[in-house]
């Protein structure tokens, strides 16, 4: 799999003139190359549903007089660079105008688009069920029998929304289910999904046993290992920061996938906001640290471009992604065949209630999200898990705030608590209709009745500073009576809960003066309990002080001291990963600060807008081995350190935006 | 006026027992002293509408037994702290409940609460053309017989929305106005308006011709300085950034408010998040920097805090205001008696669009955010000197006066601006502004032709010299441009189209269509003696898409149009701010460096929530700033620290090796 990849989107009306008309391929495959570019996605079909090169299936774009796709594959292929093959599947405008019966038909009948505002136009959803996917598959085709050079597939927009076409309404019918029922329509879009894949990865299989094959829904669902493992060859982990996924989507993503097995990378754009934003810049800066999040988290790199309809490269877009893609190739040596270290496993909410491929993929799963925001800004490592995962691995399980434990699940943790290992729980997980399914030393008596949230006043250990007095959560806690386990701390009641019938001041009521006597958490043997949600909490409110208990939470439940610690401020971001080759760590030391600036389609937009120098940034951290040497890469400076008791000290001199450091070992 | 002030919030249900059990006078007057507070705000009466004290007028919470405002007075007194006395106006939830026939009644018939729906938990308005205002001002004069020795009065929520209750319904017919008429109950609503300001002052002056007087509605108009002139002995500029104000609104509002002639002061919180947030708590770090940036604005500093129930004394709050107040009095001495040198004049929208005093002002009136907010994003972020100026500001002194997207130039202002002009004077218009009747009101060398039909916006490509780092191809704005074509003028650049604008008709990809490849004819901009001229109206696009790049073309096309070396530069990152500040009295310039990367945490109520985390150290900070004579020192604020420095041309250089969310630097002059 290549490393420094670019997505050239090319979605252009068909009310667009002149395609390709200054297409020049010297230029063109030179422009990349000087970039430091090694692979380029591009176009069969955009989602105006055109094709970029003579077709029997669909339709030539109207303004496109040759084979652009052959033009840009040989042209790129001239330079050594490898060229994929874009189609879409769910979005494609002309097979929607064509054919409005092969649309997608709500429950509640309408035919639905993707709209960013109100008024605001946007893309038809396609019906897997209707015989659009023949149409698809057929372009498939077309695509592997023409260009059996393309180096991989890209099906982009690969999910099924519910629906009621009537396609869809006669074939539930034939099979005996009834359409007016949500669960008959779940179970329904499933098997088409199903079907969709299975077709689709046929029609590539049916002429190249080997080619490279993904489907971009705009996320990787978690918890269904299985699905990428039969129809994918590898993973692109779609997840730009300015454009809604934020930057915690990716890290949350990234420490998932590499369990899996499967090459991946990571994929942000060139665009200040979002994809299509023509005439859109980041700075240089922004992309280094997106690129350097990337191999901090072993991922390989794609960089998201929009081509212009005439096909003339943009050079203001290459002197954004030029100094981004030298850096990281600079930096290859001591990312590939690299492992993260991990102390800590977080089980994914969304994994452990994965229902399936059915309708959109959720991006945010709150808990998850919370969790991982703690966890990065803590500078914990750690990976995220699925009910998969090998647990005996890990020296701390954290359930966050709301996993369901069945039997299966309990066995195995406490399995593996009987092996030494430690469990944090909090707000909901572990929690059963009789109460703790684990031996907490506590009985569950209820959630509280303060629904929109009630005080925390932890243990001296486990309070922010300098607050010692109780602070408002925004979520209820879970009503917690210790008996043998050891209380972690106080909740306290607000006067009541802010309804219209009585509320005091503006946002909640003040705490009563005592606390109402249940447990802020308990803990015993292995397992620590927390009775708030407190991964939510963090999420909801966003409070500094949140974030220190939850910090001081983990690390009391670790119950050792933690893999990594650095002198980096709260935006700063740590990992450590293992090169089994080279037989050395590499750690990553990231800092950036995006800035909130702008609101474009309802989205708060945060661009990095540059980076500041971090000067002398103290690392503790534990070694695996006998420290012989400590240097920063790839600039090879060597530094001085202290190796004492399994852990190695040194000081990093300057930090900007990203700085590896190379741990080798006596051998 | 006090220097380290607390706003003692106190909004307390009438259902909640046990008020001021816990109150022990001692206990409290000393922890405000320990926390280096010198005044408190304390509370006669609260947004439920009870008072904290027997009252002939109103009624006392039912939870308290004794006067527990002339507890808090007695016992800030008695340690030196000044006492000024909080009260509310619009909202007043016992009144309310009492007299439903004194709530706002809006034009479309309901009677609505803040926030929320009419039913919701929130506060109810009252209406000034009931006899509210006559019930107010009992309260009013009750607490100035009562309480004489208060330090102030602090009248909260002093502004009246659109009502058409009985009572005003039954004044307007008497006047001869018809309320089914927007514009008739437009200005009899300024009428009750100005009757509540006049009688309110009058409850207070009757009493007491010095009294503190402050009357608080949550932004600061600009452009209505006789108003505050008027009815205010001082300012106080309510901006939590947390809680919706964002970062940008206290110096936008401190940039304007430092040039009227009334002390004020900035007023931030300890919440994490909002007013209310009772177990709330900001870092201590965080108030630090926003007390630095109202010392930078020259503002004195309040701090809002919420009192317990019991009136017990919140020690985790002490622990986040003490460290701020200890350092903002170990700078005091250098922030009192300051005047802001600058560069550059901005003129306000919302200034120049006279506002009224009905309605809501500053957060949930939006019409400005752009113009306003985007320009000082820029002026910020580009660290220009620079004030903010209304119609009435006396342009001398400036060299650049700015006037963004928006400003509707009359006659007065044409003629202010003319005459500043030919004084050797420069001005930037930006978008509509300078346009009247389908005319530039200026010779600006360009005769325009419309506003593109672009209208979700069209791309920027500037002359080589005004470009973003790096972005030689066209910009997408995402405002239309105005069409300019030049005449005498140099042109700043050309426009492009794109190919066609989004529409459910037509539209391509995911965001915009790509630009045509050339040009449309149109100048992006023109410059003529002292005039420059952006077509875009670059400082919305910027607040509204947050691109760094427009940022960059902003940044570029001031320092173009002002011509000639900054004030100051210096090589603060990004999120550094900078002012310099003349103490004349002290024959020295304060140069305040400010850096804090406020982080998007959290989203509440449907608003974003930026808490600064922590504060991170900047190493070796160069300043290069002018100088008005020669220069004796140079020296780090307060840790007196010598800095070496060069001086050549009228400037002066020199490094500031740490500087971690606040730094002063005195430049001392012989």
């Amino acid at each position: 799999m290549r490393y420094r990849q670019i997505h050239l989107d090319f979605h252009t009306s068909d009310l667009i003139p002149g395609i390709g008309s200054a297409f020049d391929a010297k230029a063109f495959g030179q422009a990349f190359r000087n970039a430091h570019v090694d692979s380029v996605t591009v176009f069969s079909k955009c989602h105006h549903g055109v094709s970029y090169h003579p077709t029997s299936v669909g339709q030539m774009h109207s303004g496109l007089s040759f084979d652009l796709l052959r033009a840009q594959i040989d042209a790129l292929h001239a330079v050594g660079i490898n060229a994929v093959i874009y189609l879409t599947a769910t979005w494609d405008e002309l097979a929607a105008t064509t054919h409005p019966e092969w649309r997608i038909v709500s429950p509640d009948g309408t035919l639905p688009h993707v709209s960013r505002s109100p008024g605001d136009p946007g893309w038809a959803y396609l019906d897997y069920s209707t015989p659009y996917l023949d149409y698809l598959c057929a372009q498939v085709e077309e695509v592997m029998q023409r260009y059996p050079d393309g180096d991989g597939i890209f099906m982009d927009i690969s999910f099924q929304l519910p629906t009621v076409s009537e396609s869809a309404k006669r074939r539930m019918t034939a099979q005996g289910m009834d359409w007016t029922s949500p669960g008959d329509r779940d179970r329904f879009s499933a098997q088409v999904v199903q079907e969709y894949f299975e077709r689709v990865s046929t029609a590539v299989r049916k002429y190249d046993a080997k080619m490279p094959l993904f489907f971009n829904s705009g996320h990787i669902r978690r918890g269904l290992r299985d699905h990428y493992h039969r129809f994918y060859t590898h993973l692109e982990l779609e997840s730009l920061p300015t454009a809604g996924w934020g930057y915690d989507h990716f890290p949350l993503s990234a420490r998932y996938v590499e369990q899996m097995g499967l090459p991946y990378l990571g994929m942000t754009g060139k665009f200040h906001w979002l994809w299509g934003e023509v005439g859109g810049y980041k700075k240089p800066e922004a992309l280094v640290y997106e690129c350097g999040a990337m191999i901090a988290q072993g991922a390989r790199c794609s960089i998201g471009d929009h081509l212009h309809p005439t096909a003339r490269i943009d050079a203001s877009t290459m002197a954004v992604i030029g100094p981004a893609y030298k850096w990281v190739e600079e930096r290859e040596p001591w990312c590939v065949d690299t492992v993260n270290h991990a102390e800590i496993g977080l089980l994914s909410l969304e994994a452990v209630t994965q229902r399936g491929l059915v309708g959109r993929a959720e991006r945010s799963v709150i808990p998850d999200e919370g969790a991982i925001r703690v966890l990065l800004e803590g500078q914990f490592t750690f990976d995220v898990l699925d009910l998969k995962s090998d647990f005996a691995v890990y020296r701390l399980i954290i359930l966050p705030d709301a996993i369901p434990v069945n039997d299966a699940l309990r066995d195995r943790i406490n399995a593996y608590v009987a092996g030494g290992g430690r469990v944090l729980l909090t707000g909901k997980s572990g929690v059963g209709p009789e109460g703790f399914v684990f031996d907490l030393g506590a009985v569950w008596e209820g959630t509280s009745a303060m629904a929109g949230g009630d005080y925390l006043l932890p243990i001296r250990t486990l309070r922010a500073d300098p607050v010692n007095d109780p602070l408002f959560m925004y979520l209820p806690s879970e009503k917690v009576r210790v008996t043998e386990g050891q209380s972690l701390g106080d909740v306290y009641d607000p006067y009541f809960d802010r309804t219209p019938q009585h509320f005091s001041g503006h946002v909640n009521a003040p705490s009563q003066p005592d606390p109402n006597g249940f447990a802020a958490g308990v803990e015993k043997g292995g397992f620590t309990y927390f009775a708030h949600p407190i991964f939510s909490c963090y999420h909801k409110a966003g409070a500094v002080a949140m974030l220190e208990i939850a910090e001081k939470a983990v690390a009391r439940a670790l119950g050792r001291p933690r893999m990594i610690a650095t002198g980096l401020p709260r935006a700063g971001r740590a990992t450590l990963r293992h090169s089994g080759p080279k037989g050395a760590d590499v750690l990553h030391l990231l800092h950036a600060t995006p800035a909130l600036r702008g609101t474009l389609g309802g989205q708060p937009i945060q661009p990095v807008q540059d980076l500041v120098t971090l000067e002398d940034v103290k690392v503790d951290l534990e070694s695996h081995g006998t420290v012989a040497e400590v240097r920063t890469v790839p600039e090879l400076k060597v530094l001085p350190f202290i190796a004492d008791g399994g852990r190695v000290q040194f000081t990093v001199p300057k930090v900007r935006g990203h700085q590896m450091v190379e741990i080798t070992y006596a051998s | 006026m006090r220097f380290r002030q607390i706003h003692l919030d106190f909004h307390t249900s009438g259902r909640i027992p046990g008020i001021g059990t816990r109150f022990d006078a001692k206990a409290f007057g000393q922890a405000f002293k320990s926390a280096h507070v010198d005044s408190v705000t304390v509370f006669s009466k609260c947004h439920h509408g009870y008072s904290y004290h027997p009252t002939e007028v109103g009624e006392m919470h039912p939870g308290l037994d004794f006067d527990l405002l002339r507890g808090q007075i007695d016992a800030l007194h008695a340690v030196g702290i000044n006492a000024p006395v909080y009260t509310t106006a619009t909202w007043d939830e016992l009144a309310a409940f009492n007299h439903p026939e004194w709530r706002t009644v809006s034009p479309e018939g309901g009677s609505p609460r803040f926030l929320t729906t009419p039913n919701g938990a929130g506060w109810a308005f009252l209406d000034y053309s009931t006899p509210y205002v006559d019930y107010l001002c009992a309260q009013v004069d009750e607490i100035i017989r009562r309480y004489p020795d208060a330090d102030g009065v602090f009248m909260d929520i002093c502004f009246q929305l659109p009502s058409v209750s009985t009572y005003a319904q039954s004044k307007m017919e008497k006047l001869g106005l018809d309320w089914t008429d927007a514009g008739h109950r437009h200005s009899f609503m300024e009428q009750m308006v100005e009757e509540f300001f006049e009688r309110v002052r009058g409850a207070v002056r009757k009493h007491d011709p010095k009294m503190p007087l402050y009357f608080n509605s949550g932004h600061i108009r600009r452009g209505t300085r006789r108003h505050y002139l008027q009815h205010y002995t001082h300012l106080e500029v309510e901006s939590l950034p947390t809680a919706g104000w964002g970062y940008d609104h206290f110096p936008l509002s401190a940039r304007y408010v430092d040039k009227l002639p009334l002390p004020f002061l900035g007023m931030t919180g300890k919440f994490h998040y909002h007013w209310g947030e009772v177990g709330g708590y900001k870092k201590p770090e965080a108030l630090i920097y926003e007390c630095g940036a109202m010392l930078a604005h020259g503002a004195r500093c309040s701090i809002g805090d919420h009192l317990h129930p019991t009136a017990k004394i919140d020690d985790s709050t002490m622990a986040v205001i003490a460290p701020a107040y200890k350092w903002v009095e170990e700078r005091e001495a250098w922030a009192v008696d300051t005047v802001n040198r600058a560069d550059i004049a901005f003129l306000s929208a919302e200034a120049a669009s006279r506002p009224s005093l009905v309605g809501i002002p500053g957060q949930s009136d939006n019409r400005f955010d752009g113009p306003d907010h985007g320009g000082v994003r820029v002026l910020l972020e580009g660290q220009f000197a620079f004030d903010v100026i209304d119609l009435e500001s006396d342009l001398e002194g400036y060299r650049l006066v700015i006037l963004p997207d928006v400003i509707v130039v009359d006659d007065e202002l044409k003629a202010k601006i003319d005459a500043y002009v030919a004084k050797g004077g420069r001005v930037m218009l930006t978008g509509k502004s300078g346009l009247r009747d389908g005319i530039f009101l200026f010779d600006l060398g360009a005769d325009w032709a419309g506003t593109s039909d672009m209208a979700g916006g069209d791309y920027l490509l500037p002359e080589p010299a005004l470009r973003a780092e790096g972005v030689n191809d066209p910009l997408f704005m995402y405002f239309p441009s105005e069409q300019v074509k030049v005449t005498s003028g140099r042109s700043l650049g050309d426009v492009f189209d794109p190919y066609f604008d989004r529409r459910p008709q037509h539209f391509s990809g995911h965001v915009n269509a790509p630009s045509k490849l050339e040009p449309n004819g149109f100048a992006a901009g023109v410059a003529k003696g002292g005039f420059t001229y952006l077509a875009h109206p670059i400082f919305s696009c910027y607040h509204r898409a947050g691109a760094v790049a427009m940022l960059e073309i902003a940044e570029k096309t001031i320092r173009a149009a002002l011509g000639g070396d900054r004030l100051v530069t210096t090589t603060l990152p990004r999120a550094g701010r900078v002012t310099v500040r003349h103490q004349p009295g002290e024959n020295r310039d304060v140069v305040h460096l400010l850096h804090a990367t406020p982080a998007l945490r959290g989203n509440l109520r449907g608003s974003n929530i930026q808490p600064i985390q922590d504060l991170i150290t900047l190493s070796d900070i160069g300043v290069d700033i002018a100088v008005t004579g020669p220069v004796k020192a140079v020296t780090l604020i307060p840790e007196g620290t010598a800095l070496p420095h060069t001086t050549e041309d009228g400037r002066i250089r020199f490094a500031v090796p740490q500087v971690r969310g606040h730094q002063m630097v005195e430049v001392l002059y012989s």
